[in-house]
């Protein structure tokens, strides 16, 4: 029962992982490509994450597992905004549907 | 179970592919940065995995290194590029670290 409860979670982590790289690679500017990349990459990895405490039942390691999920909760939406700011500052292109910009309005007053 | 080990680890070398294609592509440095720090996201998914295969726990530790290196890295290449382009605009830096 563990077994296949493990399974499902790293293979529904790993999907997660490849569909985010598949939006990395096909979306149209930096902005959208850090946000494919970032939210769902942390879901996959939480899904392997649980994954690996399960199959381990160890309670150190499984202490250790939930602190890395705590540390990718925090760090990667820290990172894609220090770049995100970056990225508009360097005024880099935005695809051409995007019409919003509240960064540049609230710069501008 | 060995089955679905590697199953998991080609859909994670697909993804790490596909990672690096954006790697090598990027137009801009943010790109890079992005990609970088997703490969390293993936290579972390890879230890986990590799460490309930070979049945050594220990390489969990290294997960949580590779982690922190990884947000590094896109963070100050991020503060890098903020900064190349103020000072390059001549505006003031502040107070950005």
């Amino acid at each position: 029962m563990t077994e296949v409860l493990i399974g499902v979670l790293l293979l529904v982590g790993a999907l997660i992982m490849v569909l985010a790289s598949v939006g990395l690679l096909r979306f149209g500017d930096v902005y959208l490509r850090m946000h494919a990349g970032t939210k769902a990459s942390t879901l996959g990895i939480g899904f392997i994450m649980i994954g690996a405490a399960l199959y381990f039942t160890d309670a150190l390691l499984t202490i250790k597992l939930i602190a890395l999920g705590a540390i990718y909760f925090f760090t990667a939406p820290t990172g894609a905004q220090v770049l995100a700011r970056a990225a508009h500052i360097a005024r880099t292109p935005t695809v051409k549907e995007t019409w919003i910009d509240e960064f540049a309005d609230s710069q501008r007053e | 179970m060995n089955t679905i080990f590697i199953i998991v680890d080609v859909l994670l070398l697909l993804s790490l592919v596909l990672v690096t294609i954006r790697l090598l592509r990027g137009p801009t440095l943010a790109d890079r940065a992005v990609a970088s720090d997703q490969l390293a996201l993936r290579v972390v998914a890879l230890i986990a995995v590799h460490s309930m295969v070979t049945d050594q726990p220990f390489l969990v530790d290294l997960v949580i290194v590779t982690a922190i290196v990884g947000f590094l890295s896109m963070a100050v290449i991020g503060i890098y590029i903020e900064r190349i382009v103020r000072r390059k605009r001549g505006e003031e830096i502040g107070d950005v670290l």
